[in-house]
């Protein structure tokens, strides 16, 4: 690492250290300075101080990858599970004990390409669980290979003359799954991705957080320049209860919306088993 | 109970809730085992406890999903990537599988690992009565709880004499802790440093040297003083004694030795009991003889090996002419000796 680097990395701890949330803080991040991964790590720990979430009650369940690594950096239990299956360790993990405040991180190779497959059922279970997707449109920790949500044409060391598959998005997959909070927001907006993260935890059932968040070292297309060239806040009198409508605008790729594209009160799969058991 | 959406989800489901403290468990048959085998290895290194019941069909692949087979021993014991010790244990009977899914869960808690209980076709399908002796306690723990003292400074892979950590769980109060798949240090944190990975991997399989003062002690029928045993595991126990009374009433004797415990074994008794057999017979319902092949390289024996694969099944009538010509074969040897 070069001196610069250094120093950017101390900085970026210095600001993160000036929060009321550092007693959040594990061990220091492994991430390469500036990678779009830092910005949900500090939301998370300003909404764990939010919403008073006591540590010993604190599961964060991870993939593999750069975004794997979030249970290293925070204080908590932490369960750093395998390539793509965060998502049904996380429900063993919320089953045997509904009390624990159980968040899942992954990236977009983790989450909708190996592991895509468990997506759908958790969602459509309302397994009371946070799901945070931190979307690089790369594999980040193997150096720079096409993802399934990486552009059509992007180059790489697996689709060396441009990719030629269509890009999943992961908000509209999301909402058809039946996701029953589904959000996106952009890490280069500190506040937007705090927010929407405590208010991803504080919903009662599946919330889904779709965070673009650019991988600095190895993406050449998608970056923070331009994300920011496409990306546009929700229109403000939009309200977020009509999952027709929010599949439209998470949709939409001009622009690509931020925000909080759905939230619907439906009981959690506890509270449907709890109904059950309530009977005998 | 949760319908997951494949068997990689059931596996991780109950790793997930092996990690939050609860006894958790999934059943598969024969590919099912294929799609667990990374989590269970996620078990082994995460030392998080898992039991796993496979009722095994024939294979490989999709196999022959109606028919009996006893193939997937080598799985058990040796699928997934890795130095990955697992228990493996055997069913013999529709009363064992009751009982030993009870030990299996005593052991996978107090050892922090996956055990893989096989059963088979035959087991699966049948219906018996039996009395029932151990009822199932709900509240039953054999975990390993930290003490005051451990909890001064918790590692949540303390290396003990006996390679088993205190184990605290999420929502206790005194420590926080992750766990990866990662190889790791005693404090959980990923750690590849060679001295690390030694002291660990030694750490993961101490624990299976430690269990041996848990196992039952195997079963053993037959006349003692034969020259000729047996052994065998899983569903044919009962086939094979019927093969061993038929030889009897021919006037002659022979004995076998079984035990749930596929690993690890109490291997003195085995030792002992193949020590006092001028030969020893094999039967299993597979091709290749894996329940020999282990048997062999565990005790330097040299069986004779019947094969069974697939439909076949193990008839009591050729093990009973098997026992016969070995006798045979013995007292020729004995007569031109
Ligand atoms: C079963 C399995 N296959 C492949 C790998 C190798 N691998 C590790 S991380 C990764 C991709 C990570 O990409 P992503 O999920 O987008 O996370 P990021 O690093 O970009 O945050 C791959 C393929 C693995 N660890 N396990
Ligand atoms: S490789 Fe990319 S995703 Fe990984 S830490 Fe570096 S910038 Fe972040
Ligand atoms: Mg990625």
């Amino acid at each position: 690492m070069s001196l610069l680097q250094k120093r950017r990395v101390l900085e970026s701890f210095e600001r993160a250290r000036a929060t009321k949330a550092r007693k959040h803080r594990d061990s220091l991040p492994t991430w390469c300075p500036g990678c779009g991964h830092f910005t949900p790590l500090q939301g998370l720990y300003e909404a764990m101080e939010t919403l008073k979430i006591p540590v010993k009650d604190f599961v964060l369940v991870s993939g593999i990858g750069c975004s794997g690594r979030f249970p290293f950096f925070v204080r908590g239990f932490g369960l750093h599970a395998l390539h793509g299956r965060a998502i049904p360790v996380a429900t063993g993990v919320k089953l045997a004990n509904p009390d624990l405040q159980v968040v899942v991180v992954g990236g977009d190779g983790d989450g909708v390409g190996i592991g895509g497959g468990h997506l759908p059922h958790a969602a459509r279970s309302n397994f009371d669980i946070t799901y945070l997707l931190l979307d690089n449109a790369i594999y980040g920790l193997t150096k720079g290979q096409t993802s399934p949500t990486s552009p059509m044409g992007m180059v790489s060391g697996t689709s060396p003359y441009g990719n030629i598959s269509k890009p999943l998005n992961a908000s509209t997959l999301a909402l058809a799954y039946g996701a029953t909070f589904v959000a996106r927001v952009f890490s280069q907006e500190r506040d937007q991705v705090t927010e929407m993260i405590t208010k991803a935890i504080a919903h009662k059932g599946f919330s889904f957080l779709h965070v673009l968040s650019p991988c600095v070292e190895f993406h050449k297309t998608v970056t923070y320049e331009s994300v920011k060239e496409e990306v546009c806040l929700l229109p403000a009198d939009y309200n977020a209860n009509d999952r027709a409508e929010a599949l439209v605008l998470a949709e939409s790729a001009e622009p690509v919306y931020t925000g909080l594209f759905l939230e619907e009160k439906s009981p959690s799969y506890h509270e449907r088993v709890a109904e059950i058991t309530s009977k005998f | 109970m949760l319908q997951a959406e494949d068997e990689i989800a059931a596996s991780g489901a109950v790793l997930g809730a092996g990690f939050a403290g609860k006894r958790a468990m999934t059943s598969t048959s024969g590919p099912g085992l294929s799609l667990m085998s990374e989590m269970i290895n996620m078990g082994v290194m995460s030392e998080i406890p898992m039991v796993i019941a496979n009722v095994q069909r024939g294979g490989p692949s999709t196999g022959l999903p109606t028919k009996v087979e006893q193939s997937d021993l080598n799985i058990a014991l040796y699928g997934g990537a890795g130095d990955s010790p697992r228990i493996v244990m055997a069913a013999s009977s529709n009363r064992e599988c009751y009982t030993g899914i009870q030990l299996a869960f005593d052991l996978a808690e107090k050892y922090q690992t996956p055990v893989i209980f096989l059963s088979d076709l035959f087991l699966g399908q049948r219906t018996v009565i039996n009395t029932i002796e151990r009822k199932i306690d709900r509240n039953r723990s054999t975990r390993v709880v930290p003490t005051n003292g451990d909890l001064r400074v918790y590692n949540r892979f303390q290396d003990t004499e006996t390679g088993v950590s205190p184990w605290l769980i999420p929502g206790e109060e005194g420590a926080l802790y992750s766990v990866t798949g990662l190889e790791h240090s005693e404090t959980g944190n990923p750690n590849f440093a060679a001295d690390v990975h030694l002291k660990m991997t030694d750490k993961r399989f101490r624990k299976f040297e430690a269990m041996k003062a848990d196992l039952p002690t195997p079963r053993v029928f037959g006349d003692e003083d034969a020259d000729i045993g047996l052994t065998c595991w899983g569903s044919p126990v009962g086939a094979v004694f019927e093969g061993m009374e038929i030889a009897r009433e021919t006037g002659v004797k022979s004995k076998m030795i079984t035990s749930i415990m596929i690993n690890p074994q109490p291997e003195e008794f085995f030792q002992a009991f193949f020590d006092s057999c001028r030969k020893i017979i094999i039967p299993e319902m597979n091709h290749q003889g894996q329940y020999a092949a282990l048997m062999k390289s565990r005790y330097l024996i040299r069986p004779v090996e019947m094969h069974f694969p697939g439909v076949k099944q193990v008839s009591p009538r050729q093990v009973a002419d098997k026992i016969i010509e070995v006798h045979h074969e013995l007292t020729a040897e004995a007569a031109s000796a």
